[in-house]
């Protein structure tokens, strides 16, 4: 039979045997949930790499509260974690309550779709951020459980960039110090096999939490394995790419996703950043290729996860800012082509001080300034502005219209010039700046030529008036003639046959004396219809002048006009011209009369005659040609002539004098006539108060007059035949010293210009040079003579010019040339020169 | 011979539900039984390959239970393993008597559990 011992026995071993098999069990479990816990710790390790290697702000709102933030959270809006934990929404965003679409954010409670809207949101420092902010439901099931909010910021990537990577520090103590957290509980958790429950909830529920961010970070978020093979995926990643995760995870390679230039240059950095990842970068511009094959533009911040040979990478969509970046680039280099290409003068300057940002090439050759020149100052440093106070009136109309459209103003350019310019300006912004655009016409020409056209007409319409007047005046001239020779013989006749002692005889001698007068007065009109003028004489105004003076009309005046003050000036050796004697002796005798009259209070009278070469034309009241002249000039310094009055000073009967006390209303008609006559020309200065200049030009003419004329003998300055070449380049001028030459028995040949006189030189030789100092084109007469005794030294030589002695003459003669001959010459003024050049 | 199905026969709850989890896990099938007149029911109905017998059970104790099986031609060939607190050297024989292939003293560990199984599957 059994004994005690053996019931007792039995009983142990059944105990023991349950004892095992518990202990078993608990071995079991525990290593399970050791191995629950590896799980976890990975799940963290993984979630928080991701976290941290995000840009991207991320936090956990309940019932509007801060529960937990990340580092990037914290930073973007510059408050401290603990300062943000327990506290509302309201501290980043201020204006909440009156908002409804603000309030949409906060309360995504209601639905599961992601909501994306940008704030500004407030910044500890009162300043504020600019973020995308996103929403999610953090249970779709549970909404009491709250929300994740991402905040993201652009404007400030890089700085960003150096906070992850202290944020990531510190997420590794944070997943340290949960760790050791854990291994408590693992402790805790082989004693309590009860407790494994809850461990497997909070595990399941850390796993979801973790998820949950990394879904809705609101960027498209990867983890990457090392063979390039995406692990994990996110929504916004499928959104990205066009694909499922099931179709992406583990199934499918980044580098699918990968524009093919791009390529290279990424697989480098995954290699390199497995080898040591501070040499690969951190973040960076790719081109990303979708499913659909659409190419984005993706700003990629990617890091490893500690620990591992994994990676995870956030993928920013920047595709429209890109756009929007490259649209304005290229607008700005449009706008940059146009400006510099424009034809139109046009500078960008500052509102402020009016500083040029930029020229382009119009404005600085209307200018004659270069770039370099202008940039970085203002118009008025540099007194480009030609009278300030149209600075200051075009200021003050721009400030009050915001712009301004054609406005005449002054321009000074670099040479000193004054421009008449139109200006049109406006604000534009240029670069993130307002600046002032302004567009400029150059219009001096323009009105140049307008003014010229304008004397033109004014000329024109004076020949036409006084031709027409001139008709008149002839028509019926010719018609008083007739009547007056009736008058005047019949009164005559009548003399004849009166009675010495007739008491009416002393009226037909008042009759004849009337028909006498008024028959002078047809005779000055016929001068003004240009009739019966003969201009075929050889006249030396020297000559006439001095005729006139020893008239009783000129002596008569001078009695008449005691305090005149009478002064003549004449050239000894005054060139001659063609003309009628008696027309240019009435010419005088009204133009000194006049200016007599002009100073009833006394004054002084000039008479004076030059000649003088005019190598170009000459604007004046009458449009003078080119050529050689003898200019007569009578001036006062009476009364002057009214603006208004000039323009018809040359009309018959025009006068400002008292009607009857001198003259017959003609007396500048026929000095018109007359000049016209000797196809001369007339030029009137005046100034009211200081008195009047008349000059006369009268084309010369190389005739002699027949009478004896008190002169060299020509046997003094006769030539012997030697050869000498005349260089001027005016064609006129060399025929008529080569002809007067030849005439004075000399050889002689001519070239058109110094260069032509080089070449004849290098066969020919000169015993000498007749040299014009002024050619164009070409080397004038100093560089010729340089050259010439280059060839020939100490070559004789005369100059010719129509200029006034010049430096360049004193250098030539200097070099070694001899005389200086002012044109125009007569020929025994250049025979002269020419002889004591070759005797010396 | 290839053993798929075990039979548990112990009318300690505890020790049989862990002997089912545990063989289950190995990717056995498991059938319980917690009394003797149960457990031939089921080594009739479900073919077990191999029976793992408590000797003290409730209606029918293990002896018994291993006779019948052991008499009976369709039953006979299936292994009885039987696995007691009983450890006294006449228990012992009068279990091998009954016609149990191996008797099995408690406490066992179920590593050497699983192992006298493992013996059968290598036969």
């Amino acid at each position: 039979m059994k004994t005690i011992d053996m019931v007792k026995e039995e009983q142990q071993r059944r105990l023991l045997q349950e004892y095992i098999f518990d202990l078993e069990d608990i071995k079991e479990k525990a290593e399970e949930i050791t191995i629950a816990h590896e799980k976890l710790k990975q799940s963290q390790d993984l979630i928080m790499a991701v976290l941290g290697s995000t840009t991207h702000g991320i936090c956990l709102l309940r019932n509007r509260t801060f529960v937990w933030c990340n580092k990037a959270f914290t930073d973007i809006l510059g408050w401290e974690l603990e300062e943000i934990i327990g506290k509302t929404t309201e501290m980043i965003h201020p204006h909440i309550g009156e908002d409804e679409k603000s309030n949409i954010i906060y309360d995504a409670s209601h639905n599961n779709k992601l909501i994306m809207h940008e704030y500004d949101l407030a910044h500890k420092d009162g300043s504020h951020v600019t973020c995308l902010v996103t929403g999610r439901l953090f249970d779709v099931k549970d909404p009491s459980r709250g929300h994740v909010l991402s905040i993201t910021d652009f404007s400030e990537r890089k700085r960003m960039e150096e906070e992850l990577r202290k944020h990531r520090n510190h997420l590794e103590e944070m997943v340290k110090e949960r760790t050791a957290k854990l291994q408590t509980a693992n402790e805790r958790l082989h004693m309590e096999i009860n407790e494994r429950r809850h461990v497997e909830r909070a595990l399941k529920e850390s796993e979801n939490w973790y998820r949950t961010i990394f879904e809705n970070t609101g960027t498209a978020t990867v983890i990457l394995d090392e063979n390039t093979t995406i692990i994990l995926a996110n929504d916004e990643y499928e959104r990205l790419s066009g694909y499922t995760r099931d179709e992406l995870e583990s199934k499918r390679s980044w580098t699918e996703f990968v524009v093919k230039e791009d390529l290279n240059r990424m697989m480098e950095s995954h290699k390199q950043r497995r080898i040591d990842k501070k040499d690969a970068p951190k973040s960076y511009e790719f081109r990303f290729r979708d499913r659909e094959g659409h190419i984005k533009n993706i700003f990629l911040t990617i890091d490893m996860i500690p620990g591992t040979k994994r990676s995870v990478a956030s993928l920013l969509d920047i595709t429209e800012r890109k756009k929007a970046e490259d649209a304005l680039r290229e607008s700005e280099e449009r706008f940059s082509k146009a400006f510099q290409a424009s034809p139109t003068p046009t500078i960008i300057s500052t509102i402020t001080d009016g500083h040029y940002l930029a020229v382009n090439e119009q404005w600085c050759q209307m200018m004659g300034y270069s770039r370099d020149e202008l940039i970085d100052h203002a118009a008025h440093e540099l007194s480009i502005w030609a009278y300030p106070e149209e600075r200051n009136a075009l200021i003050n109309n721009y400030a009050e219209r915001g712009f301004c459209r054609d406005e005449l103003i002054h321009l000074r350019t670099k040479s000193g010039e004054i421009k008449d310019v139109l200006c049109s300006a406006e604000t534009i912004s240029h670069k993130g700046e307002n600046v002032i655009l302004s567009l400029f016409h150059d219009i001096t020409e323009r009105r140049r030529m307008e003014e010229e056209r304008q004397a033109l007409q004014e000329r024109l319409y004076r020949a036409e008036k006084m031709e027409a007047l001139g008709t008149l005046a002839g028509g019926v001239a010719h018609d008083l003639n007739n009547v007056l020779g009736v008058l005047v013989g019949y009164s005559e006749l009548l003399l004849l046959k009166m009675d010495e002692a007739s008491p009416i005889r002393r009226y037909v001698i008042d009759i004849m004396k009337s028909g006498e007068r008024a028959a002078a007065i047809v005779q000055d009109l016929l001068t003004l219809a240009r009739r019966g003028v003969q201009a075929e004489a050889v006249v030396n105004l020297n000559t006439t002048i001095m005729d006139y003076q020893k008239t009783p009309d000129f002596k008569k005046l001078f009695s008449l006009h005691p305090k005149v003050q009478i002064k003549t000036s004449f050239e000894t050796d005054l060139l001659n011209i063609m003309g009628s004697p008696v027309h240019l002796g009435k010419t005088i005798m009204n133009l000194v009369s006049n200016a007599a009259e002009a100073m009833p209070n006394g004054g002084t009278l000039n008479i004076a005659t030059r000649n003088q070469y005019l190598d170009r034309p000459v604007q004046g009241y009458d449009h003078i040609r080119e050529g050689d002249y003898v200019i007569l000039s009578v001036s006062d310094t009476g009364e002057g002539i009214s603006t208004p009055d000039m323009n018809h000073i040359f009309e018959p009967f025009y006068t400002k004098k008292v009607m009857g006390r001198s003259g017959t209303g003609l007396g500048l008609s026929v000095v018109w006539g007359t000049v016209k006559d000797h196809n001369g020309y007339i030029n009137v200065q005046s100034q009211e108060g200081k008195g009047s200049t008349f000059t006369l030009h009268f084309p010369v003419t190389r005739e002699e007059i027949a009478r004896d004329r008190i002169s060299v003998p020509v046997s003094e300055y006769m030539g012997h035949g030697e050869f000498i070449l005349v260089v001027d380049d005016v064609e006129g001028q060399r025929e008529l010293a080569t002809r007067m030459l030849m005439e004075l028995n000399y050889r002689a040949a001519n070239v058109s210009s110094g260069e032509e006189a080089l070449e004849y030189l290098k066969d020919h030789k000169a015993d000498l040079i007749v040299l014009d100092m002024i050619m164009d084109p070409g080397m004038d007469g100093l560089d010729t003579y340089k050259r010439i005794s280059e060839i020939h030294p100490k070559q004789k030589a005369i100059i010719v010019s129509g200029f006034s002695e010049t430096d360049r003459v004193k250098k030539a003669q200097m070099l070694g040339a001899g005389a200086y001959v002012q044109k125009p010459y007569i020929m025994e003024k250049i025979g002269l020169a020419v002889r004591r050049e070759l005797d010396s | 011979m290839e053993i798929q199905k075990i039979l548990v026969v112990d009318d300690d709850k505890p020790i049989s539900s862990y002997l089912q989890r545990k063989f289950a896990k190995l990717g056995y099938t498991v059938y319980v039984a917690e009394d003797g007149e149960e457990a031939v029911k089921q080594a009739f109905s479900n073919r077990p390959d191999i029976i793992l017998l408590d000797v003290k059970l409730p209606k029918m104790n293990g002896i018994e239970v291993c006779k019948q099986l052991k008499a009976d031609e369709t039953t006979k060939s299936i292994p009885v393993l039987m696995l007691s607190a009983k450890a006294q050297s006449f228990e012992i024989n009068e279990g091998l008597e009954a016609g149990a292939d191996k008797y099995l003293c408690k406490p066992m560990s179920f590593p050497d559990i699983l192992g006298e199984i493992r013996a059968y599957e290598r036969k």
